[in-house]
């Protein structure tokens, strides 16, 4: 089912340049409604109009500017609401505030608003390379257990990543309808519904004679984790904490990621046979007992060593890092203990990247008031969009071009920057400063890798990342890119990421953020998953 | 940064980490993504016999010295300096040296030297002058930000020529031809008059080519605009070059990067809009060996064919070319007329009867070079009522280059037939300058900015006997070569019921105009 309108006027609208047209038939075989056909008298394309969606892959990907669309993109609009209101206090909401799909009628007609691209720029988009188009055809085709198969092809932990990916600089981002200036393909809301309205089944490993221990329960712990259980070889999980999942059981709170879809992920692989472990340290040493008793071991700790900002006085001021606000606040919401001790109170985030917009909701959640600021120009920020905007929805007073330099007590002093060139640091404004109060100060600038393990050593980082015109996927959202080849910086990143192998010392490997700094869950789930090819390949 | 980015190379990746980077893992050389398993299969059943006849044998890059040379991005540089410091020093002796014509440096080489070189390699060669030109070099040396670097970022706005200009291919050259013969003749800076006018002509190019670059993307000037682009695309496919071409054409059509088109990391894309894999004709190669640099996979070389197969072979007749062929003809079947004394009488009474009151009559000089052009094209006409079989379809929302109509068959047969005779006669009007005045460039260039050594001022290579001699053996194989193929052309593409018949008409038209100029040249008496 394709459920395309055709502008009558706008048929005129699309063009080869018969001049320059060379043949070589690179926008032909990615025209997703076949409107592009082969002259063999005069080699070079034809396009016909009536077919054409407008989508302008041809035009993005024509070698010579051969070919010209100037239609508007025909395809329907989207129905899902994207449109964040907080209705309303939020005060102690575990609501999700992420578009969601609620009927199986909404779905299809999401999913029939994919082209089905031949040369799908979502799945060069997407971090674990998810056959999206391949999947949405299934949905479309009402098979929504076969649709979660194909995800399960490169990704079991849909139903999590579709909750905290960045759809809108990956997947979504480098859609078609997007490139061409439209509504996307609401992937991510298409993704959560397939895996909520489904089970996945994994074999139950049989008399299996390989072991592999996994240390931290992350993401990349789940993407190696579910690769080996479908290998049929047994895995046992330590995790330092007394719950699982690391960063994404607290480090993303209930709003976005309720607590239940992780619940869900873990108590799959349990029942297909893996042991969790909790509150168990690993150290040096018992890496090496881990290791005399397991074929592998993959460490995937992630980075998790707080950064903290140089500012006269915090040590001794009222401050916490994130993740110790997340965990005890997340936990007491979620378990309803809540003691009240921040309602009427104003916080301070240092920071406004995604982590200390999830500090500022929870905080609004609690009955606080938030202020969060970030020393860069907002226009550089690296805070989600979608994230930043909902933040500011619930009333979160998000500051750009301010920084705490001081504290003192409960006064902190803040000061104004100049920031206009994203290559360079901001500047402080000496004379705009000024103080304000505060009942407590959170400190959310980041992670870095660390921690006590040293028996393998990562020293790798993915190092430059491409310009910040690009989106993270690597395709440039406007349309003609000079006549680079569209995605050429999500493939830069791929290649970083692969051939950075996961450490291999006698058994035990690296993997995820541990192995090359903070990135996405996706991406430690990839690499955890590619890890698990290794393992698997190798015994 | 921006170099990460645009590498091309990281299709198909390779382990191109720089000394930094950490080492490629050759275990995990697979495909991440496999991507490109949906893409609709390529229609390529045709190639075979579409480009059999224009496939070149001899590649010139299998010789050690053509390749390391072809491959050194300073080659085309090279290849520019001692031009561009040749028209740096007519600009300079146009301006400020003799004002002797004959004398001075500028109107020596540029009238009596340069253009006889220029239409040698143009009929011999194809677009050699182009890959050597100073006035494309010039503007793109500004265009790219460097004299011979690959970089990754340009100079100016990068438009795209405009849309329903280029619909109809070279015409715009042609066009920009006639109107700077025009000036010349205007001014008389060809004649060759005043030096000074000579330099402002050139200063003139080489302003309105830089501009040309600032604005437009790759060489859409040399393509489009500069006056020589029709002539040498056109007459330069008699010539020997073949350009660059495809050595697997199946590997191109499966190459992912396509860098020859799009820029890869040592070469830029193909500054000529030409794509090596479907290159069947040298008419649109600027030979500035980018596609060569740039191949991923050392897929395309350098290769040479037989005189006349561009004409000939090509499986896609171009109607801009044939169009192009016909203004060209006018204009120099004009330039011939011009010399006689029954167009001096036209030209004063149109003079004094009309607004425009100075030699050549703009009625008079467009007029003529319509009428001319539309010589072969009425006769071609003729030709088509009297022997088509082509009913001619409604197609006029086709564009320009893609119609179909009896007319069009036989217009485009007759005038790629006529491309040998028009060159020959290009060639030969150039002659009695070059015979008669070449060996003043050696007092030129003693005293290039002037003094009074005339030595070897007036000699004269070849008396008016002698030049006249020359143009008609020239002519002569001018129109033969029409007559080979025209015959060639018409055996394969005239669609006919009677394709003896309609043969032999075209052949007669082309041999019977072919003669036609070249009788001319006797009246002419070897005038300039």
């Amino acid at each position: 089912m394709k459920l395309f309108t055709h502008n009558q006027e706008s048929h005129k609208a699309t063009a080869v340049l018969t001049d320059r047209c060379a043949g070589c038939q690179e926008c032909l075989v990615r025209c997703p409604t076949n409107a592009i056909g082969f002259n063999e008298e005069s080699w070079i394309v034809e396009i016909n109009s009536e077919l054409c969606v407008g989508c302008g892959q041809c035009e993005r990907l024509c070698p010579f500017s051969a070919i010209v669309i100037e239609k508007e993109l025909s395809v329907l609009e989207s129905q899902l609401n994207r449109h964040y209101e907080a209705s309303g206090s939020v005060f102690l909401s575990t609501q999700e505030t992420k578009p969601m799909i609620k009927t199986f009628d909404a779905a299809l007609f999401e999913a029939s608003r994919c082209l089905e691209c031949p040369d799908p720029t979502c799945v060069k988009g997407c971090p674990a390379h998810n056959n999206i188009p391949l999947a949405l055809k299934n949905l479309r085709a009402g098979d929504i257990t076969g649709a979660r198969s194909i995800f399960e092809e490169t990704s079991h932990i849909g139903s999590i990543c579709s909750r905290v990916c960045d759809q809108k600089s990956q997947c979504e981002g480098a859609c078609s309808l997007a490139l061409a200036g439209g509504e996307a393909v609401s992937i991510g809301a298409l993704e959560k519904f397939i895996f909520d309205n489904s089970r996945g089944e994994l074999p139950k490993s049989e008399t299996p004679s390989k072991k592999v221990a996994i240390v931290g329960s992350g993401p990349a712990a789940l993407g190696a984790c579910y690769r080996l259980v479908e290998a049929g070889i047994t895995v046992e999980v330590f995790e330092e904490k007394d719950y699982l999942g690391g960063l994404l059981n607290y480090g993303i709170p209930d709003f976005t990621l309720p607590a239940a879809t992780l619940e869900r992920v873990i108590d799959e692989l349990s029942t297909a046979g893996v042991a969790f472990h909790t509150g168990h340290h690993v150290s040096d040493d018992e890496l090496e007992l881990l290791r005399s008793r397991f074929d592998s071991v993959i460490v995937a700790i992630g980075a998790n060593i707080p950064i903290r900002p140089k500012v006269d006085g915090i040590e001794s001021a009222i401050s916490i890092d994130a993740m110790d606000f997340l965990v005890r606040y997340g936990q007491s919401i979620r378990e309803s203990t809540i003691e009240y001790e921040l309602y009427g109170k104003k916080i301070l985030i240092v920071g406004a990247g995604n982590t200390a917009m999830d500090v500022a909701r929870v905080a609004k959640r609690l009955g606080a008031a938030a202020v969060s600021v970030e020393w860069v120009n907002a226009k550089f920020a690296k805070v989600r969009p979608d994230e930043l905007d909902e933040a500011i929805a619930e009333g979160v007073d998000v500051r750009f071009q301010t920084t705490l330099v001081a504290t003192a007590g409960r006064v902190a002093t803040l000061v104004n920057t100049s920031h206009d060139d994203p290559s360079k640091l901001p500047s402080i404004i000496e004379s705009s400063k000024y103080t304000e109060e505060f009942d407590l100060i959170v400190m959310a600038l980041g992670y870095r890798k660390g921690g006590d393990i040293k028996v393998v050593d990562p020293q790798y980082t993915l190092g430059e990342t491409p310009s910040p015109k690009w989106s993270s996927s690597g395709i440039l959202s406007k349309n003609h890119n000079r006549n680079q080849v569209i995605g050429n910086a999500s493939w830069l990143r791929e290649r970083k990421t692969r051939a950075i192998a996961p450490i291999e010392d006698q058994s035990i490997y690296a993997v995820g953020d541990f192995l090359y700094g903070p990135a996405t869950v996706v991406e430690a789930m990839a690499s955890g998953r590619n890890c698990a090819d290794r393992i698997i390949e190798a015994i | 940064m921006s170099s990460l980015i645009d590498s091309t190379s990281s299709i198909p990746y390779g382990d191109d980490h720089g000394e930094d980077g950490p080492k490629a893992n050759p275990k995990l050389r697979i495909d991440p993504v496999a991507v490109s398993i949906n893409l609709r299969p390529r229609q390529t059943a045709a190639a075979k016999e579409h480009f059999e006849a224009t496939t070149p044998k001899f590649e010139l890059t299998k010789f050690k010295v053509v390749s390391t040379l072809a491959k050194k991005r300073w080659i085309q540089f090279a290849l520019i300096v001692p031009n561009q410091l040749i028209f740096w020093l007519v600009i300079f002796s146009g301006l400020f040296g003799t004002l002797d014509p004959g004398l001075n440096f500028a109107t020596a080489i540029t009238w009596y030297i340069w253009f006889a070189i220029v239409f040698v390699l143009m009929v011999v060669v194809g677009r050699a002058w182009c890959s050597m030109c100073p006035f494309g070099g010039f503007g793109e040396w500004i265009q790219r930000k460097t004299f011979f670097k690959r970089t990754q970022k340009t100079l100016g706005l990068g438009r795209k020529y405009p849309q329903k200009l280029a619909a109809y291919g070279l015409i715009s050259s042609a066009v920009s031809f006639i109107v700077l013969t025009f000036i010349e003749e205007f001014f008389n800076i060809a004649g060759p008059g005043t030096p000074a006018d000579t330099a402002f002509m050139v200063l003139g190019i080489v302003l309105f080519a830089t501009a040309s670059f600032l604005i437009f993307e790759r060489r859409t000037f040399c393509r489009y605009l500069c006056p020589l682009s029709g002539l040498i695309g056109s007459i330069g496919a008699i010539g020997a070059a073949a350009g660059f071409r495809t050595k697997n054409r199946d590997a191109c059509y499966s190459c992912e990067s396509k860098a020859c088109m799009r820029g890869g990391e040592v070469g830029y894309g193909c500054p000529w809009y030409t794509w090596p894999g479907s290159a069947e004709s040298n008419s649109l190669c600027g030979l500035c060996t980018e596609c060569y640099k740039a191949c991923p996979s050392g897929n395309v070389g350098l290769y040479v064919q037989p005189p006349l197969t561009s004409v000939i072979a090509p499986s896609r007749k171009r109607m801009d070319i044939a169009v192009v062929s016909a203004l060209l003809l006018g204009l120099v079947v004009f330039q011939q007329v011009n010399a006689l004394n029954i167009y001096t009488n036209l030209d004063n009474f149109l003079n004094a009867h009309t607004p425009f009151g100075h030699y050549p009559n703009v009625l008079d000089y467009v007029g003529l070079i319509v009428l001319f052009a539309l010589v072969p094209a009425a006769l071609f006409k003729v030709g088509a009522l009297a022997f088509s079989n082509i009913t001619i379809k409604a197609d006029k929302d086709l564009p320009f280059l893609e119609r179909h109509s009896a007319f069009r068959n036989f217009f485009m047969v007759g005038m790629y037939g006529m491309v040998p005779t028009i060159g020959a006669d290009y060639f030969a009007r150039q002659l009695p300058k070059f015979f008669s005045h070449a060996t003043r460039i050696v007092p030129a260039v003693i005293h290039p900015f002037g003094g009074s050594n005339k030595f070897l001022y007036n000699y004269s290579m070849l008396g008016t006997h002698g030049i006249i001699t020359v143009q008609l053996v020239i002519m002569a194989i001018g129109v033969a070569a029409s007559g080979y193929a025209t015959y060639k052309i018409a055996r394969r593409e005239i669609a006919s019921n009677n394709r003896d018949l309609a043969t032999l008409y075209l052949v007669s038209a082309t041999l019977i105009m072919g003669v036609a100029i070249a009788l001319l040249y006797i009246p002419m008496q070897a005038a300039n």
